[in-house]
């Protein structure tokens, strides 16, 4: 819809137009079309200017929808910006700067803004009440897949880019005395006084430019003008050494002990220096919430007609950026601001029908200034419908009714006009408070909530703290920054900040708080009047869900989505109040108001990442051996932050055909795999070996030292944490080995009881994961391989299951294993021989295998592996591993534990070897076993699949399984239900190699 | 994103470079007499956490040092009264409402 260009021309001695320079004009992009703006436009002055008046569409009913506001409380003109990774959806266009070449889109429209398909839902509003979806797409349940496809492709606002981000984002940690959220006049006040106290302080303001919203207004304060007198502000403030000022950074979050996130926006094009946004984690011992006022709406019938916009905002376009709302304006206004609007518009040579009042009889110096400069005023009237002629969007005309009618109808006429401004007083805008669990009192004075009881540490300033007239405001921020002083530093004798008593400010007659108008409308008034304009929430929508029996706050939020969305309700709240309270009747002061949480503007998950991405996201480990092992590029796979090769293809193999062959090898011969990653903790001491006996559920504290045993680890449930060889190296020395991605975990649970539970026992705990590299080998030729090494023959001679001695000249530990079947030593040196080690096995024809060859062999030998055959509920007895619970020890994890009814009951599932008849099937573990294969849903499942795998020693696939009461069902069929089938599978033993079938 | 100081190293450091172990100073029955434990204390023990609005006491762990101490924090507001070593006596709430 595209109306007559709105730019005023340049007029010498105006106040309009402060920030744009007209002699450098921009190119952008809106939605495929070609617009120009000039340098200082946000993205929605330029589409005003433009004649745009269309922005988007809203979020539920598609309804057209213009710019309604000023800054970050904007619920209408939501629009994607950028191209490819680059691409921001829901992003505000008040706070987009301008810039050449700018890529923007509307939002929730198809295939047009202007002919938008779903806008046809608008048509039907009256079928889409609140709760819609719960009270439609409930029956027949068979359906619900395609209406989860229809609600999936409305829903959403905005769309996600499908390009990789491109652009850098970083964190700064940052502990300043005072955080001042908010560079307005309180916000500047505010910081001003708390430099002057010799605290440091950081003022963070959300939009490009510091002052707020004063250059609304006029006066003069200490005899310079307004905006001057914070020119001469800011330029001290900036010159100060202990005050640190953000620009487009908002406080998007306060969190407990003065920690705050503030998010920058760095710069909109990402060059190699500059990060586009930046993070600051704030620590501030004292925080000034100075974050200002959102003015509200008026609710009226089709109040969100696009042409309809704030009076503020209105004001503040004309004078920043020469844009005027139309070129015949009807004011709305329960206040003084609408007067203000009404003045300027007029100074700007729009024509001002008629400045509506709602007030009966405002009596303040505004209102004398309006009247005395010849504006037409009605008083006591309410706006009480918006048209178009023709059908359009816009508007044409407004109807006005008297709000005072004491019988019959009441007097109303049309005044036709291109635009409504409107204004229903101010909001305070300090929904940071709430983050820290403060309420927010509704204040029914001013018609919203206002902040009340805070938190240590915390204070609000200015508008957000309900105080509006510039003078107080001013008073108000030097008042919060004082008290930062003394509370941070009660002993420095500080100047006071006072201005001349020669201020010309007009002080304005408080709005009177009007949440709907007029009163109680008819329904199909009240369906069109709306409260929240993202959301497409009206009167007639609140007034369902209270009838429906949501009557609180949080429960007619969820039910109407009042005040969700990426603006969450910032210019709804104020009036849904007043109305919720109107319609249920009680006490405005007792109306609550929902949960403010973070962040107070959306916030990129760019951001929040920060150089959390990639490589960066997670570190990694790196074996000893990584270099040597990872030349040839093998597959490789996480196993906590190690990455292991999954085996070592060679001549283009397939990785299923490697893994056969590094099985086949080590079950005819031999090969070493790098077992660097798996944990090694030695814990010394007098007390170690009772320690260790407390702590594990085996009994290690009669190995004699060179023994070695297979021992588990159990938490004090008695279910298995971990497994791992516990060997005696001397008689005050253990070491115990853990699963590669549990040793920092090990470590940590073994530390923990030390200290907490057992602080007086002598024994001492350190990690040597990373002190050694570790090679098995593996295979009925390992001996002989290992036999190869110089000075291995004589140690291995010894016999001990532990070893410690020189090979090849180095100090080198050597364990025997059976894990994979097949009789293994671990050898371990210092790790930086670890490759020559390596080098040398693989020169005497040993065959590198990697971790899934493992896998299958320890499958076949019916070995468990943790977090495959235990997920944290089941026991050694479950695992048939109950020869591995101390059955003399008094006291150790889990034993107690252990003995409770459910774990000791007989029908838990066991641990079961598991042959499928088809030899070729691989049930994947987390496969269901059910019993019958022809049960009708839901099927009854007796267990599941925890490994499987292609067996090239038995040449079939085997499984192990927990199967419920499975060690009473040998030889019995089940069924393992894989791919949409049931197919038959017999129960085993579990050692496949020593043939279980 | 609590601040923390350690009892132990006296480092001041965010949440993040501390774990967190659970409520504090619970008393393991077996730890007393591992002979006997009533099937009640022990299910008290293994699954009831007081887990109330209020003062609490937590044991943390500090990543420099590696020590586990004792938080004495509010659950209700985050405030932290105290830190302190296991082995000392216990330092008491605020008196004052929060």
């Amino acid at each position: 819809m595209k109306g007559r260009p709105h730019r005023l021309k340049p007029q010498a001695g105006t106040p309009f137009g402060r920030l744009i320079d007209r002699a450098r004009p921009l190119d952008f992009r809106f939605d495929g079309k070609r617009l120009s703006g000039v340098t200082g436009d946000t993205l929605a002055s330029a589409l005003l200017a433009n004649g745009l008046r269309i922005a988007g569409r809203s979020f539920k009913l598609h309804r057209p929808r213009g710019v309604l506001g000023i800054g970050s409380e904007e619920p209408n003109a939501l629009v994607t910006v950028g191209e490819g990774g680059e691409k921001t959806p829901n992003l505000r266009a008040t706070m987009v700067p301008l810039a050449d070449g700018l890529v923007a889109e509307s939002q929730n429209r198809w295939p047009t803004l202007r002919r938008d398909f779903a806008g046809v839902a608008n048509r039907f509003k009256p079928l889409l009440p609140p709760g819609f979806y719960y009270k439609t797409f409930k029956w027949p349940a068979a359906l619900w897949p395609f209406y989860e496809k229809l609600i999936r492709k409305a829903g959403g606002s905005g769309r996600a880019p499908e390009a990789a981000d491109p652009d850098r984002y970083e964190h700064v940690h940052l502990s300043v005395d005072v955080l001042v959220a908010g560079g307005g006049l309180a916000g500047l006040c505010a910081a001003e006084a708390a430099a002057a106290a010799g605290l440091s302080v950081l003022l963070a303001e959300e939009t490009a430019r510091l002052g707020g919203i004063a250059d609304g207004y006029d006066g003069s304060v200490d005899g310079l003008f307004l905006l001057d007198w914070i020119r001469a502000k800011v330029a001290a403030l900036a010159a100060h050494p202990n005050v640190h000022l953000l620009t487009r950074a908002p406080v998007v979050a306060l969190h407990e002990q003065g920690f705050a996130w503030v998010v920058e926006t760095v710069t909109d094009k990402t060059t190699a220096d500059v990060p586009r946004e930046r993070l600051w984690k704030v620590r501030a011992r004292e925080t000034i919430v100075a974050t200002g006022a959102h003015e509200k709406p008026l609710v009226f019938p089709d109040n969100d007609r696009p042409g309809v916009m704030l009076a503020t905002a209105a004001r503040l376009n004309l004078r920043r950026y020469a844009v005027a709302p139309g070129q015949v304006a009807v004011v709305v206004t329960s206040g003084d601001e609408g007067y203000r609007t009404a003045l300027d518009l007029k100074a700007a040579g729009v024509e001002v029908e008629r400045v509506v009042d709602l007030r009966l009889r405002p009596d303040s110096p505004m209102v004398h200034i309006g009247m005395a400069m010849g504006l037409s005023v009605s008083h006591g009237s309410a706006p009480v419908a918006v048209r178009s002629i023709w059908g359009g969007a816009t508007v044409d005309s407004v109807t006005v009714a008297n709000r005072l009618v004491i019988e019959g109808a009441a007097l109303t006429r049309e005044i036709f006009c291109d635009t409504v401004l409107m204004s229903g007083g101010w909001s305070p805008a300090a929904q940071l408070v709430g983050h820290l669990g403060a309420r927010l009192p509704f204040d029914p004075a001013i018609g919203a909530f206002r902040p009340a009881d805070l938190p240590l540490g915390l204070q609000v300033a200015g508008a957000a703290n309900g105080v509006f007239d510039a003078v107080d405001v001013i008073e108000d921020g030097w008042r919060a920054g004082e008290e930062a002083g003394r509370r941070l530093n009660p002993k420095k004798k500080r100047p006071q900040n006072r201005m001349s008593a020669e201020f010309d400010v007009t002080r304005d007659d408080p709005s009177e708080p009007v949440g709907m108008l007029p009163d109680p409308a008819k329904r199909y008034e009240q369906a069109r009047a709306f409260v929240d304009f993202h959301n497409d929430v009206t009167v007639g929508d609140l007034r369902i869900a209270l009838s429906e029996g949501y009557t609180d706050a949080e429960h007619v939020k969820r039910y109407t989505t009042l005040g969700i969305g990426p603006d969450q309700g910032k210019t709804a709240h104020g009036n849904s109040a007043a109305i919720l309270a109107h319609l249920t009747g009680i006490v405005p002061t007792e109306q609550p108001h929902t949960t403010f949480r973070p962040p107070w503007t959306p916030v990129s998950f760019g951001v929040m990442a920060g150089a959390r991405r990639g490589d960066g996201f997670k570190a990694a480990r790196r074996s000893p051996l990584e270099q040597i092992i990872r030349a040839g590029s093998p597959p490789v796979e996480a196993v906590g932050q190690w990455w292991r090769p999954s085996c070592y293809p060679v001549d283009g193999e397939s990785e299923e055909d490697a893994i056969r062959r590094e099985v086949r090898a080590v079950r005819s011969t031999a090969g070493i795999l790098d077992a660097s990653t798996l944990g090694k903790i030695t814990v010394a001491g007098p007390d170690a070996a009772r320690f260790l006996d407390l702590m594990v559920a085996t009994d290690v504290g009669d190995l004699a030292p060179g023994q070695t045993r297979y021992a588990l680890f159990l938490d004090d449930n008695g279910f298995i944490r971990d497994d791992g060889m516990v060997a005696r190296l001397s008689p005050t020395r253990f070491l115990l080995t853990t699963t590669s991605g549990n040793a920092a975990r090990a470590y940590d649970h073994l530390e923990k009881w030390r200290q907490t539970e057992w602080p007086d026992l002598d024994a001492h705990i350190t990690d040597e994961t990373e002190r050694w590299a570790q090679v098995l080998v593996s295979g009925p030729e390992a001996r002989a391989l290992v036999e190869r090494l110089d000075g291995a023959s004589t140690l291995l001679s010894a016999g001990s299951a532990l070893l410690e001695g020189m090979v090849e000249g180095v100090a080198a530990r050597i364990m025997r294993a059976r894990y994979t079947g097949a009789p293994s030593f671990e050898i371990a040196v210092a790790a930086g021989y670890g490759p020559a080690l390596w080098t040398r096995l693989a020169e005497h024809g040993a065959t590198p295998f990697g971790l899934q060859t493992l896998e299958r062999l320890r499958l076949e030998a019916g070995n468990i592996a943790i977090d495959h055959e235990t997920d944290g509920t089941v026991t050694p007895f479950d695992l048939g591993l109950g020869r591995l619970v101390s059955a003399t020890k008094t006291d150790f994890l889990g034993r107690h534990g252990l003995m409770r009814a459910d774990l000791t009951r007989a029908n838990r599932k066991h641990l079961v070897g598991l042959v499928p008849d088809d030899a070729g099937l691989v049930p994947p573990p987390g496969t269901q076993i059910v019993d019958g294969p022809s049960a009708h849903p839901p099927r009854r499942t007796s267990g599941h699949v925890t490994s499987s795998g292609f067996s090239p020693t038995r040449g079939r696939a085997i499984a192990l399984a927990l199967v419920a009461n499975g060690r009473a069902r040998m030889g019995q069929t089940v069924h393992v239900f894989h791919a949409g089938e049931a197919r038959p599978a017999r129960i085993t033993g579990t050692d496949f190699a020593m043939g279980a079938l | 994103m609590l601040l923390i100081s350690c009892p132990v190293c006296s480092i001041t450091a965010d949440e993040t470079a501390y774990t967190c172990g659970g409520d504090a100073h619970v008393t393991r029955p077996q730890s007393l007499d591992p002979s006997y434990v009533s099937p009640e204390r022990l299910t008290d023990y293994l699954n009831l956490a007081p887990s109330a609005r209020g003062w609490c006491r937590e044991l943390w762990r500090c990543h420099g040092c590696g020590s586990w101490f004792a938080m004495l924090r509010h659950s209700g507001n985050n405030r932290i009264a105290a830190t302190y070593r296991l082995d000392e006596a216990l330092p008491q709430p605020p008196e004052e409402a929060v």
